[in-house]
């Protein structure tokens, strides 16, 4: 140890100034160091509480001044002095601070702040004693100074890094001890490129990154920060020497779930497979592999065949989850279905219905399944076999005619696309739908959903609603008894089918949070009207009302009059006029001249109507 | 909250000591260094590990010896099960509670997942590792070694070498 003080200190004596090389020699200087460290390292996370009384502490302190003194003589006699305390006091408490804190001070030490300080502060009370007055700010910029406490910052810390502090300390390696299934865990809650970054924090890291269980490997992370605009095809290639790279040297792990997302290109063909059948090697659970193009090419038909052929009977029942966007599914004749598979997400998948049906019958664990967007679908989705276990069923734009599940345990369901029938009669214990019907009267979408939303507390419907040619007949032949929360987008093409909303209304008499959100493709037009029509129908439960988009057009009002007229159990009404769908798309919506015409008008309709317990907001 | 009773022993958790019925039957834990703990079933229940050992009739009316686990973190497990038994569907206090109890030093932070691990309580072990996970996220690879406490052992060749291994990681 005094050999690397003795180093350090002669580094230091290169410095211009002569007076320092006088002190480093001294030997007392050098007594003084080796005391204190040792003193450091027996008193560990004690050293602030204890330290200012030790003896050690305060040999230290008089040995210390005692080398300073070399100059001003007066300052040996005042080593009992209250500053060489406080001297000690401080850097005790930063050396165990660090100490507590487990810095590995070496290399680093010396630049980072809590040194920093710690040097001012010696330099500080250093000058103080040496000429009695604050010279401390021309002293910081002294170099002897500097290097002083430089020189014993670096003694002390490698003095502490050489030698194990304490013998119950805990080693740093604690990291990399823990069980591997810890460290899976957290590693597959890090982005990849960060993962793979902690291979370059030391050796005994270097290898730990590739335990990681996901390896999701994303174009445009992977070049984005590179790229400015989304054409990336041009690197395919180093996308692929990539990946390649890293499934190398994670190669006879084991992973959960390998991911790619890549505009696809045909050079891609050849090593999806190989990945695959690493995936398949590695025993992944989890595939998701994304390689829809950007622009028109989405559109056209994909070109990369999901290779069942690599699949073993293991592998096929360990998958449990698997995601294909762009991607041609074509099962073999013999394939009888993923045994496990739990959830199923299908985009812009090429699959004939014969297929689909075949696979979602024999995957009687899908507790998950989402297409979309898969055009050439086209006809019924039938799916008869039971799927006991199905609680999320998603469809978007598949061209289908009709669609049918079996699923006694559905709670929640998402459609989006044309109305057609759909039959869910088993899911019973539906309670949650989201529906975006395009094209349809208000009535045809409730016909079409009558069985689906016999149970249903919550729904949230989106039309984008054709003009009616028929008038509508206010008798409901529906009621949906358990629906409590509703939320409806609808978009009209002129003024709001107010007939067709109450007699919706009708059918939902156990309603008891109601969002509208109402827009216009011509725009909703305030006439003043003595009369209205006027219908009834109780709503005995309804107690949230929120509209927006409302212009006061005349369908509007007759819908606003029915609502405070028929709701006696009224707590909260929130009348908003900015139309949130033109938010959604412009940003902003044009300025409105008439808004205090029309709060004026609402309050005229809701005054006297509505109990004074209710809470009414106008926006 | 912890009392210590006459004997010494200290009772941490919720429900009272003196009734004993179903919901609130009381089940002791001994840290490795001996010293006890009282829970109800349910607390205990949370660990996989203390709850198959209920299920499979291996729990006599002394309780359970934890070896592996020191009174101190043991002590910290119960206080996390005891608040999720409690109001599981106080969903922003049951939030607050976790982040205020992942706030501790690093190594304490491993033992609890050391614990959490052998005790086999997946909330526990998940809301610690995202903990470690966060604390690593976006951070440059000197500020993790200093975070740890690791030194870096490579020679820059050797770290050179590494960083262009998988140069699209370190970019």
């Amino acid at each position: 140890m005094g050999n690397i003080l003795n180093q350090i200190l002669a580094n230091t004596t290169r410095h211009p100034k002569q007076n320092y090389q006088a002190r480093t020699a001294d030997d007392q200087f050098r007594l003084s160091s080796i005391l204190f460290c040792r003193a450091t390292l027996e008193h560990t996370r004690c050293v602030y509480n204890k330290g200012v009384s030790d003896s050690h502490f305060e040999l230290w302190s008089v040995l210390v001044s005692r080398a300073l003194s070399g100059q001003a003589r007066r300052i040996y006699k005042e080593a009992t002095n209250d500053y060489f305390r406080l001297l000690s006091l401080l850097v005790c408490r930063a050396i165990s601070e660090c100490i507590r804190r487990k810095l590995i001070v070496y290399e680093k030490g010396v630049a980072i702040d809590r040194f920093q300080l710690w040097r001012i502060l010696i330099c500080r009370t250093m000058s103080y004693f040496i000429r009695h007055k604050t010279i401390y700010e021309k002293r910081i910029a002294d170099a002897q100074f500097q290097l002083l406490t430089l020189s014993i910052c670096k003694a002390i810390s490698d003095y502490l890094c050489c030698r194990p502090i304490c013998k119950n300390e805990i080693s740093v390696d604690w990291f990399v001890n823990l069980p591997e299934d810890v460290l899976r865990t957290i590693l597959s809650k890090l982005p990849l490129d960060e993962v793979i970054r902690t291979g370059v924090l030391s050796s005994k890291w270097r290898c730990l990154w590739t335990v990681c269980p996901k390896l999701c490997f994303d174009g445009i992370t992977m070049f984005g920060k590179n790229m400015h605009n989304k054409k990336i095809k041009h690197s395919t290639q180093k996308f692929i020497d990539n990946v390649n790279t890293v499934l190398q040297q994670c190669h006879g792990r084991v992973v959960e779930e390998l991911g790619v997302k890549f505009e696809f290109d045909t050079m891609l063909v050849d090593h999806l497979n190989s990945w695959i059948r690493f995936a398949v090697s590695s025993h992944a659970k989890f595939l998701a592999f994304d390689l829809k193009p950007s622009g028109l090419e989405a559109l056209s038909c994909p070109q990369y065949i999901f290779p069942f052929q690599l699949l073993d009977n293991s592998s096929i029942s360990r998958l449990q989850h698997i995601q294909l966007c762009f991607v041609s599914v074509k099962p073999p004749a013999q394939f009888s279905g993923f045994p496990n598979l739990a959830k199923l997400c299908l985009s812009r998948v090429h699959v004939s219905s014969k297929d689909l049906h075949h696979m979602l019958s024999s995957c009687c664990n899908l507790e998950w399944l989402s297409i979309g967007q898969c055009y050439q679908l086209g006809g019924e989705l039938k799916v008869d076999s039971p799927l006991s276990h199905l609680l999320y069923l998603n469809i978007a734009f598949s061209e289908l005619t009709r669609i049918e599940f079996h699923a006694v345990e559905l709670r929640t369901f998402v459609y989006e696309g044309p109305p057609v029938p759909i039959h869910l009669n088993k899911s019973t214990g539906l309670e949650n739908a989201d529906i975006h019907f395009i094209g349809v009267t208000i009535e045809d979408a409730v016909s079409a959903l009558n069985s689906v939303l016999i149970n249903v507390q919550n729904l949230t419907m989106k039309v984008h609603v054709r003009p009616r040619k028929l008038p509508c007949v206010l008798e409901n032949s529906h009621s949906f008894s358990q629906l409590k929360n509703l939320q409806l987008k609808l978009l009209f093409h002129y003024d709001i089918d107010s007939l067709s909303l109450v007699k919706f209304l009708g059918a939902t008499p156990f309603i008891e949070k109601l969002e509208m959100h109402f827009t216009s493709l011509f725009g909703f037009f305030y006439v003043e009207r003595k009369t209205i029509r006027r219908f009834e129908h109780e709503q005995k439960y309804l107690k949230d009302v929120s509209i927006t988009g409302f212009k006061a057009s005349i369908g509007q009002v007759e819908l606003l009059v029915h609502i405070v007229e028929n709701t006696p159990a009224l707590d909260v009404l929130t009348i908003d006029q900015s139309d949130i769908f033109r938010k959604e798309d412009a940003g902003q919506e044009e300025a409105d001249d008439n808004m205090d015409e029309r709060y004026g008008v609402i309050r005229a309709y809701i005054e006297g109507k509505v109990s004074p317990e209710c809470f009414v907001r106008l926006i | 909250m912890a009392a210590t009773t006459a004997d010494g022993s200290k009772v941490v958790g919720g429900g009272e000591k003196s009734n004993v019925d179903e919901e609130s039957k009381m089940i002791t834990l001994f840290s490795s260094d001996g010293e006890r703990f009282e829970v109800t079933q349910e607390a205990a229940a949370m660990s996989q590990t203390i709850h198959h050992m209920m299920e499979d009739g291996c729990v006599d009316d002394e309780g359970v010896h934890l070896p592996n686990v020191g009174s101190s973190i043991l002590a910290m497990v119960i206080e996390y099960c005891n608040r999720h038994v409690a109001s599981p569907d106080e969903k922003e206090d049951i939030r607050s509670f976790d982040a205020g109890f992942v706030n501790v030093e690093h190594h304490t932070l491993f033992d609890i997942i050391r614990a959490a691990n052998y005790l086999d309580v997946k909330e526990l072990m998940d809301l610690c590792c995202q903990t470690v996970a966060d604390s690593i996220k976006s951070k440059s690879v000197e500020e993790i070694r200093e975070l740890f406490g690791i030194v870096n052992d490579f020679t820059p060749e050797e770290e050179a070498e590494i960083r262009k291994e998988n140069q699209w990681a370190f970019e």
